[in-house]
């Protein structure tokens, strides 16, 4: 695929008309770049956009302005040829409630012009050969998301977009997903996710876009999207809590007590507030190096939009 | 192919098909037993209760018959003053025993209309299955999925469309067969397929045909619906809106309007065209005030077949168009 990203944007918008005709921004401009290769995350609160900017990927909604590319396809000019290497399941997996889940499968298979053998190998890869055929009305959320997962990879894609794939799922499930999207990117595929579950994508992410009322925030390595937001906060336990306070906030450092640590904000490091304690006669009984999560900026950078 | 394969294979795995079929079946057994009891020859009893009154009638006659014509020729000379075409059938007047027995149905008249009664529940039932079959689909969202797999709109539309069309098919020749079956049986156990003549028979066989004919136009129109519309109760709500007002209210106000309505299309289209009558109230009389008279119009088989024909590919096209630029949630 070279250096082509597997999904590009540009300017994109998308607006809807609600019931008294007021128009509702879904998307607003977003530029989105998602490499070939390895696991992007695709994050934002409720209602950013992120189901509308994928069904605009897939050709489902159109855009009232803007580019996009996918797979170095222009959408939806070149939409046949794109999804032919696309694997996507959008928002609840919606099957044929009176066929099996292998049936299902089957018919997609037969519109998409894939062999029957493959039905069974992705039935395999997402642990539902034993029950394959069984009606897929009977079975559960965790099992739809399997089948949803499954018919993505019908064709063998290149990009495979799954939308909230880990609802429903039992942490078995969810540690079943996340090994799968792992693999699939390690076969040198392109796994978008949109998910709400920030610390599973934050195992298994490489690179993020966080999008807030439908424009992106921040777009990058997961790595040093966190790197970015890490002011050191250290917590540390001590028995004179007072008197370190006072000592602490002497060094011009923020301190505030959650009732069993002191949490230290804007020290250079763990050890200067070491430091600076033992050297007021004050030992810690722990100290703690808090990182920021995925969640913390994700939170902090919704927070700074609605601010 | 492929998509019609699969198209179909939804088709025929749809509980709803499966039910308003065997409702279909039980309309066409109904017609079977009406057919039944209408063709039932009249007991000696009633044929020797006709006798008598047909005796009294002539005895009747043979008093009062002579003034009873000459009242007649008074009455049709008064009215050929204003139409010289006026016959008020006074040398038919005698009475005839026929005329007191029990009617004899035949199979042209009588048993295309039993089997007539077929149709209107062939395109219910068939327009039914059709609009769930793709409303279905939008409902649930599985459309959406769908398309990321077959993502050309046109031959999407396409199948499901010649899905429903030829999905249809077995329901409608099976529910026909059994009314028709049901009609053939009932007149030959009657003694009344005796005197049958071939015409009559292309007749019932044409009419047969023609309800058949109404399966594919129902099949489009509920495909055609449900794209546009999206859900099998705003389909519904569409139809029994228009049926309230343009067929019942506006069809029975303005007479002139009833060749437009889709049941008397359909009527027409069965029956091999049939009559209507529209009040011209521009009459002006010898007083100079304005009087009403009765015209009879035809509406001819074509002309509804072509009106029918021409509703459905409106809708068809304009479905069509509309699916291939509309977003798909």
């Amino acid at each position: 695929m070279g250096d082509e990203p597997a999904i590009w944007t540009r300017g994109l918008r998308k607006t809807y008309r609600s019931f008294t005709m007021r128009e509702v921004v879904a998307v607003e401009g977003l530029d989105l770049c998602v490499p070939a290769g390895g696991v992007h995350a695709f994050l934002g609160p409720n209602g950013a956009g992120k189901t509308t900017t994928i069904r605009m990927l897939l050709g489902l909604v159109s855009p009232d302005a803007g580019e996009i590319r996918l797979l170095g396809h222009p959408v939806p000019r070149g939409l046949d040829a794109a999804l032919a290497r696309v694997g996507a399941v959008v928002e609840q997996p919606t099957f044929y409630p009176h066929f099996s889940g292998r049936e299902n499968l089957m018919l997609l298979a037969v519109a998409a012009g894939v062999p029957a053998t493959r039905v069974d190998a992705v039935l395999d890869q997402v642990g539902l050969t034993e029950r394959g055929r069984q009606r897929f009305r009977k079975y559960s959320l965790g099992m739809r998301q399997r089948l949803a997962i499954a018919a993505t990879l019908l064709c063998d894609p290149d990009l495979v977009i799954l939308d909230e794939p880990t609802n429903g799922l039992d942490p078995a499930g969810i540690h079943d997903v996340r090994e799968l999207m792992r693999a699939l990117a390690d076969q040198g595929r392109t796994v978008l996710v949109s998910s709400h579950a920030l610390a599973e994508v934050e195992q298994v992410a490489d690179t993020v876009s966080i999008v807030v009322r439908g424009a992106l925030v921040a777009e990058g390595r997961v790595s040093d999207l966190l790197g970015e937001r890490s002011g050191t906060t250290v917590r540390v336990r001590v028995d004179e809590t007072d008197d370190a306070t006072a000592v602490l906030r002497r060094t011009g450092w923020t301190v505030r007590d959650d009732a069993t640590h002191l949490v230290v904000d804007g020290a250079p490091s763990a050890a200067d507030v070491n430091r600076s304690l033992a050297s007021s006669g004050i030992y810690a009984h722990e100290l703690t190096l808090v990182r920021p999560d995925l969640e913390s900026v994700f939170l902090d950078l919704t927070r700074e939009v609605a601010s | 192919m492929n998509l019609l394969r699969v198209e179909l294979s939804r088709f025929y795995a749809r509980v709803l098909l499966w039910c308003v079929s065997g409702g279909l079946i039980l309309v066409s057994l109904f017609v079977g037993f009406v057919a039944w009891n209408s063709s039932t020859p009249p007991s000696a009893a009633e044929v020797e209760q006709a006798r008598s009154y047909y005796d009294q009638a002539v005895k009747d006659w043979a008093e009062t018959g002579d003034q009873q014509i000459k009242d007649c020729e008074d009455s049709e000379a008064q009215a050929k003053q204003d139409d010289p075409t006026a016959d008020y059938g006074c040398d038919t007047m005698a009475p005839k025993l026929e005329y007191y027995l029990p009617y004899t149905p035949t199979l042209d008249s009588d048993g295309t209309r039993y089997l007539g009664q077929t149709s209107l529940a062939v395109v219910l039932a068939i327009g039914l299955m059709s609009v769930s079959f793709v409303a279905a689909e939008f409902s649930s969202g599985a459309i959406g999925n769908w398309l990321t797999f077959a993502p050309r709109r046109t031959p999407v539309f396409v199948s499901k469309l010649g899905a429903a069309l030829i999905g249809s098919l077995p329901a409608t020749i099976l529910a026909l067969a059994v009314a028709a079956g049901g009609v053939i049986l009932a007149f030959s156990a009657h003694g009344l397929l005796d005197a049958a003549t071939g015409e009559q028979w292309a007749t019932f066989r044409d009419t047969a045909l023609r309800i058949l004919v109404l399966a594919p136009i129902a099949a489009a129109s509920g495909v055609a619906l449900a794209f546009l519309l999206r859900h099998t109760a705003a389909v519904l709500g569409v139809v029994i809106g228009w049926a309230v007002l343009w067929e019942g209210l506006l069809g029975s106000l303005v007479q002139s309007l009833r060749p437009y309505t889709i049941v008397f299309d359909i009527a027409a289209w069965v029956e091999g065209g049939t009559t209507y009558y529209v009040n011209d109230c521009s009459v002006r009389n010898d007083d100079g005030t304005f009087g009403c008279r009765t015209i009879e119009h035809t509406l001819h088989m074509t002309q509804a077949g072509l009106q029918l024909g021409g509703l459905v590919v409106v809708l068809v096209v304009v479905a069509l168009l509309v699916f291939r630029r509309r977003d798909v949630a």
